[in-house]
């Protein structure tokens, strides 16, 4: 899956506590204006509320990088001591 | 640009990473129906895009790794649409806890799980802590919406230290952050 096709699944999964199930598929990029994509008729299937979740979807998942983020850089500087394990 | 992606290294490319990180991100997720208008790995797809999207973010100083994401989860509530694809609960597990030890094995003592389907965040905690407690690495999971880490590796003095830090994180994703209530020491 190519990256820009991607970021429309990050966008519409991250939105899925949000989005119901029986909406139709929505082709949405970040770069796309939220006027633009407001004016395109969209908003009679989704509500101005959902509509409103797309800006909330971005920041949430730009959150969730900000948060990764800071979990490995807290992780690469704990100190862990292997103990001996069976593996494989 | 730093390859972050485990799978697309040569093997004398991961043993030099990891003089540079002991940090691993591994996507978890699932194949099942997202409804009639998303396709079935949209789980997956969203765990590896955030994942990449992390480790892409420190690479400059944590240079953390990608491991190949595991894209079937636990999906027994969706086999009634075509296409959907489960695990069963002890095959699921043995599978994850086998891929997570590989990893720590190589020396990957810090595997952060980025997980993209809520269906396994019950499996995952059971993972992250039985881990944990029998090899001292460092285990936490993570979705878009939540953190929660074993604390199995955690010396007492930095929890606190971190505690902090998480807290901090809670803040930047604008929704409750929920994580496991730490062990007593």
């Amino acid at each position: 899956m190519d990256r820009a096709v991607n970021e429309v699944v990050e966008v519409a999964g991250v939105l899925s506590d949000y989005w119901p199930f029986n909406a139709p598929k929505v082709p949405i990029t970040f770069s796309q204006p939220y006027d633009e994509w407001a004016a395109s008729g969209w908003q009679g299937v989704m509500g101005d509320a959902r509509l409103a979740s797309l800006a909330k979807g971005q920041r949430l998942l730009e959150g969730a990088v900000a948060a990764g983020a800071q979990l490995c850089r807290n992780a690469r500087a704990l100190p862990v001591t292997l103990k001996p394990f069976n593996f494989p | 640009m730093l390859e972050v992606r485990l799978a697309k290294m040569t093997w004398p490319e991961v043993k030099a990473r990891l003089e540079e990180t002991d940090v691993v991100l591994m996507p978890t997720g699932a194949i099942e129906q997202h409804g009639p208008h998303l396709p079935l790995d949209t789980d997956i797809a969203i765990a590896e895009g955030l994942a990449l999207r992390i480790a892409e973010a420190v690479a400059d100083d944590v240079k953390a790794v990608v491991a190949p994401g595991l894209p079937v989860g636990a999906s027994a509530a969706s086999m009634s649409y075509p296409g959907s694809l489960t695990l069963d609960e002890v095959t699921l597990l043995a599978v994850w806890e086998q891929v997570v030890k590989g990893l720590i094995h190589h020396g990957f003592k810090k595997v952060i799980i980025v997980n993209g389907h809520g269906g396994n965040r019950a499996l995952l905690s059971t993972l992250i802590n039985r881990v944990a407690r029998e090899t001292g690495a460092f285990l936490a999971t993570m979705m878009s919406i939540s953190i929660q880490p074993a604390s199995g590796a955690t010396p007492a003095r930095s929890r606190r230290r971190s505690r902090w830090r998480w807290a901090s994180a809670r803040r930047w994703t604008g929704r409750s952050t929920r994580w496991s209530r730490w062990p007593a020491s």
